[in-house]
């Protein structure tokens, strides 16, 4: 956990620490998801960023957390008819992830579609372009674009650059984050959205390294920083039983905002233990492990 | 949200679901009953006309009343007396294409004039037309005016019992109502549902089918604002009576003809424009749209005509019935649908008037004497067929794909020139009672089948989306990488991607499925859709059909969606070899597919006005969008785009595969589980098992994923 929060650091150092003249930014997203319907008001548009500094041991999204392109493998689609071996040794071993580079040519290979390769890299006016393929939607809607993940935080160059290209086109952009960034990553990128959905999910330092892996502290900074700017903005908490579901733990949550004229609202979302079914895909076990 | 249905409305369609009315059915013997029929050659009329004068007298004998209603009339007799022997039909086809069961079917009646004006006046007006057809010894005109004038006079005797039968039981209102109607014009909108229900009654036990409703809120708004006005209905009285009228369509449904149960082309229209161009919704299309949600059935079923100038509030209102998961409403989008009959010769005020025949064929009321189901045309049989020839392998040698595309075009040409060729004679048996209900037939001495104002005939056209990503896959794996040859190709479609056989079908297989397909607003893919419909169009362009009519070229499927696809080995696209096509105009089944929003924009590319038979982009959502706060809202701003991006016709679904998978299982637990099916809405355990499956493919891509 602790080289992912490293890793992050220093990202968002080297982002602060340089003022760089304009050049093609490449991010790696790995879903662009239409007519999402839970990120905002209107019709949308969700970008899913891949990479996420924060490892919630309840995470319905394991594909989202790496930095990198990974292969999805559905073993319930494979048929054994071997053609992705012929290429690859490690294509069909459970432990793949030690060896697999997602070269990607064992997907090509499978009739069956089990493979799928989660992660692709993109420049900004590419993506834009898709994007703006369906402004008349937003603009009759009400809707926009909303960047999510993963983590956009997590690749900040690129997130702004995106948010500033969409902006500029009259789009409206949401920010959907984890709030784990330095705080010049998180002003810069928050102050070219129009909303912000921050998600808060443990209060005590402690308890948040123990169930996400990174400590709140800096998190709830940014929130304080938030609240003073007088951005728009949600707080969303995934209400995870036995972790962070107490009506005190709740209580808690909602005076952090209390009294902030831009908090538009508090939504506790429920949680559905069951579901962990894209850990499969990874050969990765899932194990919450709730109390 | 609508109020339930009323205790009495609930009881009736608890009765109704039941099927408690079968109890007063029985088979008739009808080749003892009707020993010497009319001569088929000289006297069609005739024929058709004691057919039904039978059926109506044995109905007269048994009238029924169920529980509690107040609109009466409902089937005793089970089966109908065929129109002809098997060996008068074996001669007719000798001469001469018949379709289907070989009458007049498929048009939308002009309910609303007869309504109006009552049987003693079309009577009377019959009557004096055969004075002149009998001066002028006008014997075909004699025939039909003759047997209009007994199948008039028939169902007065049924509707003169059952006010008799309602008096005895006590029933005053019916009988009431019956003292009124069919005899004398409608007052009330309760008088004019009832005339409706004698009408409708009776073209089905003509042995007319799958006979559209019309535009609902048009033919009866005069009578609601009529009794609006007097204080005999207020808004929630006139809800329950719509509800009781469109619960009228289910009792008898199960006895129709049709493909499968629930093709039965009991379809009406809402909103829309009047003959000036000005919305003409109103408030019965808001209450139809609510009793369509609270009866919860699969008839009538609901089509709704937007534009740009349709109200949010009507498509939050509509989009609110969609979230059931009954497949209505099916939208018409009238920017593109009325230019589109415009310029296949439809006067603009007839076009203005469009509604749907049986499924989503586009038909005008009382004026449309179309056939709009005539043939179909399969698109991937026709890149198959291409790819088959010596050509394709010249064109890829030559690495020319404009000219692999010029050979599809050439193709879809030849088709047509098969197509129309095989109809050069075509024959239909008459229908007088719906002739009746075509406007100017009595007038013309002639019944609706041996023509009217619009005679054209409709092409399907099946498999869009699969030949626009055969086309793609051939595209690429054979000119751009050259991966197989066309002959290559051929072999491995044929032996279904066998990689025992062919070493390189695997990869071949993977890569075709993987590639771009139409459904996600990618320009190439789409460009080759837009392409091939222009092709379609022009194919059938500047023809004359035998009748002096046109051609109108279409995107919907109807039930080819599994039969060309049980025609096909394996193909291109990655499609295996017994797997269906999608049902009109959608994604290939299990292709990846973003979401909604590209399929619509992929799909309204083409110039949709040149083939406007009909034919909706279906989609199917997760029901689960239904439970966000504002879900009715944004799915309802996709049926805004989809008006504005110039989309015909659209199909929303709501869904849930792991209920569908369910009810596969446990029959008996979902006996009331509605799906739409090609252009229709059916009990889905009710569906022949290769329909069922080709909707749970369908489900397999819901969105939002």
């Amino acid at each position: 956990m602790s080289d992912f929060s490293r890793k992050s650091a220093a990202n968002s150092a080297e982002i602060a620490a340089s003022d760089r003249p304009p050049r093609p930014v490449r991010g790696l997203i790995f879903e662009v998801r239409e007519f999402a319907l839970h990120d905002g008001p209107g019709v949308r548009t969700s970008v899913f960023f891949k990479g996420c500094p924060l490892r919630c041991r309840w995470c319905h999204n394991p594909e989202s957390q790496a930095p990198t392109p990974e292969l999805l493998l559905n073993r319930s689609r494979c048929s054994g008819c071997g053609a992705c071996e012929k290429i690859c040794d490690a294509a069909l071993s459970r432990s793949r992830r030690d060896v697999c580079v997602a070269c990607g040519r064992c997907v090509d290979l499978c009739p069956q579609g089990a493979r799928n390769l989660c992660g692709w890299e993109t420049d900004v006016p590419t993506l834009v372009e898709r994007l703006l393929r369906q402004r008349d939607l937003f603009e009759l809607s009400g809707g926009g674009v909303t960047l999510t993940g993963g983590e956009p935080l997590f690749q900040p160059e690129f997130a702004v650059e995106l948010a500033r290209s969409l902006r500029d086109a009259g789009i409206h952009v949401a920010l959907e984050t984890c709030g784990f960034a330095s705080p010049e990553v998180f002003d810069a990128l928050t102050s070219c959205v129009d909303l912000v959905y921050f998600d808060v999910k443990i209060l005590d330092p402690e308890r948040s390294r123990r169930w996400t892996g990174v400590d709140s502290a800096p998190i709830l900074a940014n929130l304080r920083r938030l609240c003073a700017s007088g951005r728009p903005f949600v707080v969303r908490t995934p209400l995870i039983p036995g972790v962070n579901d107490s009506p005190a733990e709740r209580a808690a949550v909602e005076r952090l905002v209390d009294g902030v004229p831009s908090a538009l609202g508090v939504e506790f979302l429920p949680y559905n233990v069951a579901a962990g079914a894209k850990y499969a895909l990874l050969d990765r076990r899932f194990d919450p492990d709730l109390p | 949200m609508t109020a339930p249905l009323s205790e009495r409305l609930t009881a009736l369609r608890d009765f109704i679901v039941a099927k408690k009315q079968a109890a007063f059915r029985r088979d008739v013997d009808w080749n003892a009953a009707l020993p010497n029929r009319a001569d088929l050659t000289t006297a069609r009329c005739a024929r058709a006309a004691e057919g039904l004068i039978a059926v109506l007298d044995e109905e007269a004998k048994t009238p029924v009343f169920l529980p509690d209603e107040r609109i009466a009339l409902t089937r005793t007799v089970r089966n109908l007396p065929p129109r002809c022997s098997d060996a008068e039909t074996a001669e007719l086809r000798k001469s001469a294409y018949l379709h289907e069961l070989g009458v007049v079917f498929n048009v939308s009646p002009n309910y609303a004039a007869t309504i109006a004006v009552g049987l003693d006046a079309r009577r009377a007006e019959i009557v004096e037309r055969l004075e002149q057809a009998q001066t002028e010894s006008d014997a075909e005109g004699i025939d039909f005016l003759t047997a209009t004038l007994a199948s008039v006079d028939a169902i007065l005797r049924l509707a003169e019992s059952y006010r008799a039968a309602a008096e005895q039981a006590g029933l005053t209102e019916i009988a009431e109502t019956l003292a009124q109607v069919p005899r004398r014009g409608a007052r009330t909108l309760l008088e004019a549902f009832q005339f409706f229900r004698i009408l409708h009654y009776s073209l089905w036990c003509e042995g007319a089918y799958h006979n559209g409703v019309g535009r609902f809120d048009q033919i009866f708004a005069p009578y609601l604002d009529a009794d609006l006005a007097a204080g005999r209905l207020d808004r929630d009285g006139a809800r329950e009576l719509v509800a009781e009228f469109f619960l009228s369509f289910n009792r008898d449904s199960d006895l129709y003809v049709g493909v499968q149960q629930g093709d039965n082309g009991q379809s009406l229209m809402l909103g829309g424009c009047d003959s000036t161009g000005a919305d003409a919704s109103n408030l019965l299309t808001e209450l139809a749209l609510e009793a369509c949600g609270q009866n919860r059935l699969i008839d009538p079923k609901i089509n709704l005509r937007v534009s740009s100038a349709t109200s949010f509030d009507l498509l939050k209102k509509a989009t609110d019935l969609t979230r059931l998961g009954l497949g209505f409403p099916q939208y018409a989008n009238d920017d593109v649908v009325i230019p589109g009959l415009t310029k296949l010769g439809y006067d603009l005020a007839d076009a203005r008037d469009y509604t749907v025949a049986a499924c989503w064929e586009f038909v005008i009321p009382g004026v449309g004497s179309d056939v709009p189901n005539v043939a179909a045309v399969s698109f991937p049989a026709a890149v198959d067929a291409v790819l088959r020839s010596p050509e394709a392998t010249q064109a890829a040698e030559n690495n020319d794909f404009d000219a692999f595309l010029a050979l599809f075009r050439a193709e879809l040409f030849r088709r047509a020139d098969e197509i129309a060729e095989s109809l050069e004679r075509f024959d239909v048996l008459p229908c007088p009672l719906v002739s009746l209900l075509c406007d100017g037939r009595v007038e013309a001495a002639r019944d609706a089948a041996s023509g009217g104002k619009y005679v054209n005939f409709g092409i399907h056209g099946t498999g869009v989306a699969p030949a626009v990503d055969s086309l793609f896959a051939i595209k690429r794996l054979v000119f751009d990488e050259k991966r197989v040859s066309p002959a290559r190709f051929v072999e491995i479609l044929d032996a279904d991607f066998d990689a025992e056989r062919f070493p390189e079908a695997a990869e071949l297989l993977a890569r075709a499925r993987r590639l771009p397909k139409m459904g996600n607003d990618e320009p190439e893919p789409d460009a080759l859709a837009v392409r091939l419909l222009a092709d379609f169009a022009d194919s059938w362009e500047g023809r004359r059909n035998c009748r002096g009519g046109v051609f109108r070229p279409g995107t919907g499927s109807a039930m080819y969606y599994l039969w060309h696809a049980n025609e096909l080995p394996a193909s291109p696209d990655g499609r295996r070899r017994g797997e269906p096509f999608p049902a009109n105009y959608a994604p290939s089944l299990g292709v990846p597919i973003r979401g909604p929003v590209g399929v619509v924009a992929s799909f309204a590319k083409p110039d949709l006005t040149r083939v406007v038979n009909g034919g909706p982009l279906t989609l199917e959502l997760h029901d689960s969008v239904f439970a966000f706060a504002d879900g009715v809202e944004k799915v309802a701003r996709l049926v805004q785009f989809f008006v504005k991006r110039g989309g015909a016709q659209m199909q929303l679904n709501a869904v849930n595969r792991d209920r569908l998978l369910d009810a596969q299982k446990n029959p008996e637990k979902y006996r009331n589980l509605i799906v739409r099916v090609w252009g229709w809405s059916g009990y889905f355990v009710e569906l022949d098992r290769p329909y069922q499956d080709q909707i749970l493919r369908r489900a397999e891509t819901t969105f939002p994923t």
